[in-house]
C-alpha cells in the first residue's frame, strides 16, 4: 500500500465514488496510527498496547463517513483528529449516560479547579468535564472554527504545533497564538458554566 | 461576555501580545484598548485571567484522559467488537488490518487458545454469491500445509452476515512493519526471501496463485520461520472490490501483466517477490512515482530496470537476481524451484 495512491483516490471520492472511499481509508489507517502514538507519548511517555482500539473506532467512523472533506494527504491529518475527538467525547456521554440514567449532572466548579495539576481525577468528573469541553467547542466554532480545529489537532490528537501547522495549512505562529486563546477562552467558559 | 463579533483574530493578537507582558506593560496596553473598545478590554481581561490557568488546566485534563491504566482505557472499551462473541470466539484487541480486513487477537473458548480472526470488509460479504466464493476460495487455500504458510483452521460467517478467516495468531512481526525501522542487511532479506520462495513454492505446487505478495503478507514469528499469507484472497478482492480490469490491489507489488490486464499465472508472484526483496534490500521501490499512474508507467514499460547505487556489503551477484525476479516477460523470471536452492551469502 503507498500513500501516493491517496491524492488519486481523493480525487474520485470526490467525484462521489464510493468504492474509492472504501480503498482509502485502509491507506490513511497508519496516520491514524502515527496520530494515536503521538497522542500517546505526548501525555505520558510512552506508547500503549491500547492504540490499536482508538485508531479501530477511528477508521470506523471514517469508512462511514459519507461524503469526506477530505482535500489531500495533510488535510486528512485534521480530519482523523475531528474523529478523535468524535470517539472520546462520545464514549463519555455514554458512559455517562449509562451511569446516571440519563439525568443531566454537571461538574462543579470545585471539580472543575481541582483538575489543575492533579490529572487523578475520578473518571465519572473527568467524563463530565469532557462533555462540558465538547459544549463549548461547540459554541466556540460559532466564533472561530478555525481554533476549534486547532484544539482538535492540539489536545485531541497529541499533534506538536508544527504538525498542526501543517494539518491546517497555516504557520506555526498562527498556531501557537490560535491555542493559547482556544485554551484561555474555553477555559473561561467552563468556568462561568460551572459557576 | 463572549467574543462573538468582536473579531477574532484582532483578539487574537491583542491576547498573544498582552500575555507576554507583565504588570505595568500590560495594564498599559489594556488602558490603550480600554480607551478605543471597553467591551474588547473587559474580554481580553478576563481571557487574560482564564490564561492563567488554562494551560495547566488543559495539561492536566489530558495526562487524565490519555495516561490511565488498561482497564481504565477508554480506547480499549470502544472498540465495537472488543468483547463480543463470535462463533466460539470471544474477541480481543485488533492487531491489524490489510486490504483484505481487519485482523483481531480472539480467545476460543472450548480449546482455550489465542487464534487471530480475519474479518472480510463489510462491503466485501454483501451478496451470497460473493459469500459462496469466498468460502470457497479459503477452502481451498487451507489445504496448503507447510511450514512457511499461514495455516487456516476455519472459515465461516458472524450471526449478522460477516465473513472470518480463523488461523493461528502468529506472534511476530510483519516486514511491513519490519521495513519500517528502515532496510536491512542482506543476510537478513535472503533469509526471508528464501522462506517466503518455500512458502510460495507450496502455495503454488496446490495450483493456487497469490497475486498479492506483499510486505504486509509476510510475517516473520519470533521463532524465525517466515509465514506467507493471504494466499488465495487477493482473487476475491478483484471479485469483490474491482471493477471491469482496472486493478485494485498494491500497485507498487503488480506483476507489468497483471497491470495491463493480461493473463496472469503463477509467476505474477515472482515478480512481486522481486519487489520485495529489492525493498528489503535498498529500503524504497524499485519504480518510483509520486502517483499511481506514475508508479503504473514505470513498471509496464519493461525497460530495463534502474539499480541505484549497492548499499555497502550487498554482493553483486544480488542484483542479477533482482534484475531477473524484475524481467518484463514472465518466461524470463527464475523459477522458485530453482531459487529454493541454497542462495548466495
Amino acid at each position: 500500500m503507498s500513500p501516493d495512491e491517496v491524492p488519486d483516490l481523493l480525487a474520485r471520492v470526490r467525484e462521489g465514488d464510493r468504492e474509492a472511499l472504501n480503498r482509502l481509508v485502509p491507506l490513511v489507517f497508519d496516520e491514524l496510527e502515527q496520530l494515536a502514538r503521538a497522542q500517546r507519548r505526548r501525555w505520558r511517555g510512552t506508547v500503549s498496547a491500547h492504540t490499536a482500539s482508538l485508531v479501530n473506532e477511528a477508521y470506523l467512523r471514517l469508512a462511514g463517513q459519507e461524503s469526506p472533506q477530505w482535500k489531500d494527504r495533510v488535510h486528512f491529518m485534521a480530519v482523523a483528529a475531528t474523529a478523535m475527538r468524535q470517539i472520546l467525547i462520545d464514549h463519555a456521554r455514554r458512559r455517562g449516560a449509562k451511569k446516571r440514567g440519563g439525568d443531566v449532572l454537571r461538574v462543579s466548579f470545585d471539580e472543575l479547579e481541582g483538575f489543575i495539576g492533579t490529572p487523578m481525577a475520578e473518571i465519572e468528573t473527568r467524563d463530565e468535564v469532557l462533555i462540558l469541553l465538547d459544549d463549548c467547542l461547540g459554541r466556540l466554532a460559532e466564533a472561530s472554527p478555525r481554533q476549534v480545529q486547532i484544539v482538535e489537532c492540539r489536545f485531541f490528537a497529541g499533534m506538536s504545533i508544527p504538525e498542526t501547522a501543517e494539518a491546517l495549512g497555516i504557520s506555526p505562529a498562527t498556531v501557537k497564538r490560535g491555542w493559547a486563546l482556544a485554551q484561555a477562552w474555553l477555559y473561561r467558559e467552563m468556568q462561568d458554566e460551572t459557576a | 461576555m463572549n467574543a462573538e463579533g468582536l473579531g477574532w483574530s484582532r483578539l487574537e493578537v491583542l491576547f498573544d501580545r498582552a500575555r507576554r507582558l507583565r504588570g505595568s506593560e500590560r495594564r498599559d496596553l489594556l488602558a490603550s484598548v480600554e480607551a478605543r473598545d471597553p467591551e474588547l478590554a473587559r474580554e481580553l481581561g478576563s481571557l487574560l485571567e482564564a490564561g492563567e490557568s488554562a494551560g495547566r488546566f488543559f495539561r492536566s485534563l489530558g495526562e487524565s484522559l490519555f495516561s490511565g491504566n488498561e482497564d481504565d482505557d477508554p480506547l480499549r472499551q470502544i472498540d465495537p467488537l472488543y468483547g463480543t462473541r463470535v462463533g466460539p470466539y470471544r474477541i480481543d484487541t485488533l492487531v491489524g488490518r490489510g486490504g483484505m480486513g481487519v485482523v483481531y487477537r480472539a480467545l476460543h473458548g472450548e480449546l482455550n487458545e489465542i487464534h487471530a480472526l480475519k474479518f472480510l470488509p463489510g462491503h466485501s460479504a454483501a451478496s451470497p454469491e460473493i459469500r459462496r466464493r469466498f468460502i470457497a476460495e479459503s477452502k481451498l487455500s487451507s489445504r496448503v500445509a507447510h511450514p512457511n504458510v499461514g495455516e487456516i483452521y476455519d472459515v465461516a460467517e458472524t450471526e449478522d452476515g460477516r465473513l472470518y478467516l480463523a488461523m493461528p495468531f502468529y506472534d511476530g512481526i510483519s516486514l511491513k512493519k519490519r521495513l519500517r525501522s528502515g532496510r536491512m542487511g542482506p543476510d537478513q532479506a535472503l533469509d526471508w526471501f528464501g522462506q517466503a520462495c518455500l512458502g510460495l513454492a507450496a502455495v503454488h505446487e496446490a495450483g493456487i496463485i497469490h497475486r498479492d505478495i506483499t510486505p504486509g503478507n509476510l510475517l516473520r514469528t519470533t521463532d524465525g520461520v517466515v509465514k506467507v499469507l493471504d494466499f488465495g484472497l487477493a482473487k476475491l478482492s478483484d471479485v469483490t472490490m474491482g471493477t471491469g480490469n482496472r486493478p485494485l490491489g498494491t500497485i507498487e507489488y503488480m506483476s507489468p501483466e497483471m497491470l495491463l490486464g493480461r493473463t496472469v499465472d503463477h509467476r505474477t508472484d515472482i515478480w512481486s517477490l522481486g519487489v520485495v526483496l529489492f525493498e528489503m534490500l535498498w529500503g524504497a521501490r524499485p519504480f518510483p512515482g509520486r502517483t499511481i499512474l506514475e508508479q503504473r508507467a514505470g513498471i509496464v514499460r519493461g525497460k530495463p530496470l534502474v539499480v541505484p547505487p549497492l548499499p555497502e556489503g550487498v554482493d553483486r551477484s544480488l542484483v542479477g537476481l533482482v534484475r531477473r525476479l524484475l524481467s518484463f516477460e514472465p518466461g524470463d523470471r527464475p523459477r522458485l524451484a530453482d531459487l529454493t536452492a541454497p542462495v548466495p551469502d
